[in-house]
């Protein structure tokens, strides 16, 4: 097949032609080039070079050392010494300078030497190119710092990191964790396993837990005991996410362990606080109780009696008086004593409120008994007492507590239950103590207590604080048909109930008064 | 008179009201206080030097309480009846006495008529308690028996006061009536309530008719 080949160019087209291919390629590729006479020192410069160089072409072509000058001091000697080398030796040279440019801006150039020996052999010209490489350069170093960065913030995060393997080898470990474990890195990767890190006692739950990980591929929260290289520990809060395969399989691990010691240490120091709160409300309870029987005592034996011998004078006087002048002032006598019985009856039962001479004389059964029988006359409501299976002798602070709760009960019952029966159940059986009172009246919604700050819910309220205080167990039921069960327990084996503030037990002796 | 009079020693730690009961006592006739002490020792000393035949004694003493004295009393001189005069009615230190030997338990806001009650009663060789105690401890012993049943004693003006309740008058019109302050016309309602068990003006007013204090009018 004959072919129609074109006729060849002139040369020189093609050269000129060529000429400008370079000189766009130099443009695009922001690159130029230039030769340097060894023996002259002469340079000649591409246009591109021009331009890299911010020189004019009016300027003229530099020698070396002019060209020189426009290099930051660092890469002077640096490129002054690959020239030398590049002559010295006859090899390629590359290298990178930073340059800074009569516009005052800071550029990074490449640079390719070559030498061209003449046929003695001695190099005897230098060509080359020029590359302005500035964005890669800044690319480069904006990467460096990023990584850097990344690498810092890995390493000295407030927090500490970890990586394990499958079978929970360590395979990469920050900084902070190893300052907070006191080892150094080569000890730890590849030599040791996660379960290491741990205090003994947290191992087993370790294990078990990191089995679980493997196939759910995560682990929250996890409270855990790092064991540092010194033997003591430290409170953290694990973290971990599975890195998994495309099977599904465990990879590695990635695990963030955050310092606990302060939530640790606030939630002793809050635990404490609590301690020392239900510490006070218990003494505060005592006092008060103490308050009560003082009061009480003092009223009986002294404002009782006092009372008493003031309705006997009247006796007295009435008696002294002739019968005219009797039958005339009787009716103001009449008056006096009524006063004074009506008085007398209600100190009485303010007494009986404040604190039961029984309960301090003869304890928890005899005092209820009385005010479930007053309760009974005065409200009509039948109480029903069984403590058939209540053997045990209380402490002084929880026989005040259950009688208290009684009181309570009992009252809140006439007040609002329209009951017709209690009944109050007492036993201490199966290492448990109870005491029950149970109305058979309306009942009421418990989830709507306390909120309107009605009577009967602070004085629940109080019952059930009162109850946690001494370290028992407060329940109510409600129900409308069923009516109200309060159950107060103590667990007997749980170590008893609580103690009694000093000095509480003691003032009970103080009603000396009173028959012991 | 043809009886010797009773013997009485009184144990109270509290002078005024002592020495009030001291001077009730003393204007009856038939009752002889031989002695006052104001502890259970001094009690049990002046028994020993003196013949006694009743003690009253309060059940609060310091130092050693009236029942405590109550016993070794009855261990020294067994004849001798004890009589608690206490500003307690509670139920058990009411039972706790009459344990230890006690014939009669009467509270101080009583001890006017009814001690005098009691030192009668006991001297018969018979157990007196008042009526304010007698309803804890009976219904105590004998649960659901219907209390006793004699007519209680209301004074000339809470008759007065009743009737005046019976024939719809309010407590400030009785108060008017009678030139009283009204709170002392609520202080008479509530005691004569008290006394004869009543509960409501309905029952205050069927009481007086069938009593005869007031008769239905209109």
């Amino acid at each position: 097949m004959p072919r129609e080949i074109p006729d060849p160019p002139n040369a020189e087209e093609v050269l000129r032609a060529s000429e400008a291919r370079l000189h766009e390629a130099q443009a695009v590729g922001r690159m130029g080039d230039w030769e340097l006479d060894r023996d002259t020192g002469a340079m000649s410069w591409s246009p591109q070079l021009f331009r890299l160089f911010e020189r004019s072409s009016a300027q003229g072509t530099p020698d070396l050392n002019e060209a020189l000058g426009y290099y930051a001091l660092e890469s002077v000697e640096h490129t002054r010494a690959a020239f030398w080398e590049a002559i010295d030796t006859g090899t390629r040279q590359e290298l990178e300078q930073s340059v800074l440019l009569p516009s005052g801006a800071q550029r990074f150039h490449a640079t390719t030497i070559v030498p061209v020996k003449n046929h003695h052999g001695r190099v005897c010209k230098l060509y080359g190119t020029t590359q302005d490489i500035t964005e890669r350069k800044l690319a480069e170093q904006e990467l460096r710092r990023k990584t850097f960065e990344i690498e810092d913030l890995y390493q000295n995060a407030p927090c500490g990191y970890y990586s394990l393997d499958a079978d929970g080898m360590i395979i990469r470990i920050n900084d902070t964790l190893l300052r907070w474990l006191g080892y150094g890195r080569e000890e730890i990767v590849g030599h040791m396993r996660a379960f290491e890190l741990f205090c003994p006692a947290s191992r087993a739950l370790f294990g078990q837990v990191f089995r679980t990980f493997k196939r759910t591929g995560v682990l929250r929260n996890m409270d855990i005991e790092l064991l540092r290289k010194d033997g003591s520990s430290m409170p953290v809060l694990l973290n971990s996410t599975a890195i998994l395969d495309a099977q599904g399989s465990f990879v590695a691990s990635r695990t963030v362990l955050s310092d606990n010691s302060d939530r640790k240490r606030l939630e002793i120091e809050r635990a404490a606080h609590a301690t020392r709160l239900a510490e006070l409300s218990r003494h505060m309870v005592d006092v008060q109780e103490n308050e009560r029987r003082k009061f009480a005592a003092e009223l009986h034996d002294h404002t009782s009696p006092n009372l008493a011998a003031l309705q006997l004078t009247l006796t007295n006087l009435a008696r002294a008086l002739p019968a005219p002048v009797l039958t005339e002032l009787e009716p103001l006598l009449d008056d006096a004593q009524a006063l004074l019985r009506d008085t007398i009856t209600g100190i009485r039962d303010v007494c009986t409120n404040l604190r039961p001479a029984t309960l301090d004389y003869a304890g928890l059964i005899p005092a209820v008994q009385d005010y479930a029988q007053q309760f009974g006359l005065r409200t009509g409501i039948a109480v029903h007492l069984d403590t058939t299976h209540f053997t045990m002798q209380l402490p002084s602070n929880v026989q005040s507590l259950l009688f208290r709760i009684t009181q309570e009960a009992l009252t809140n019952c006439a007040k609002h239950a329209r009951a017709r029966n209690v009944r109050i159940h007492l036993e201490n059986r199966d290492n448990r103590l109870l005491m029950a009172v149970a109305d058979d009246g309306i009942g009421f919604d418990p989830h709507q207590l306390g909120e309107s700050g009605t009577a009967p819910g602070l004085g629940l309220i109080t019952m059930k604080e009162r109850a946690e205080f001494a370290g028992g167990r407060f329940a109510l039921k409600s129900d409308p048909q069923r009516g109200t069960e309060i159950r107060v327990s103590f667990d007997l084996q749980a170590g008893e109930f609580r103690k009694q503030p000093r000095g509480a037990r003691s003032s009970a002796n103080d009603a000396s008064a009173r028959p012991a | 008179m043809s009886h010797p009079k009773v013997h009485i020693a009184l144990a109270d730690d509290h002078r005024m009201f002592l020495h009030a009961l001291r001077a009730l006592l003393e204007k009856e006739p038939g009752i002889e206080v031989v002695g006052v002490a104001g502890t259970g020792d001094e009690l049990l000393a002046l028994v020993a030097n003196k013949p006694v035949d009743i003690a009253c004694v309060d059940i609060g003493m310091p130092a050693m309480n009236g029942i405590e004295t109550t016993r070794r009393l009855l261990t020294l001189r067994p004849n001798i009846k004890v009589i608690g005069v206490s500003a307690f009615s509670d139920r058990q230190f009411v039972l706790d006495l009459l344990n230890a030997g006690a014939r009669g338990y009467v509270t101080k806001a009583e001890a006017g008529e009814e001690l005098l009650r009691a030192i009668h009663t006991v001297q018969l060789g018979k157990t007196y308690l008042c009526p304010d105690v007698a309803a804890t401890v009976t219904s105590a012993l004998l649960d659901n028996t219907p209390r006793d049943t004699s007519t209680p004693r209301i004074t000339a003006r809470e008759r007065q006061v009743l009737q005046l309740i019976a024939e719809g008058h309010t407590s400030g019109r009785i108060a008017e009536r009678l030139h009283l302050a009204a709170s002392t016309v609520e202080v008479h309602r509530r005691n004569i309530m008290r006394k004869l068990d009543l509960h409501s003006v309905a029952e205050l007013t069927k009481y007086a008719i069938r009593n005869g204090i007031t008769t239905i009018s209109g």
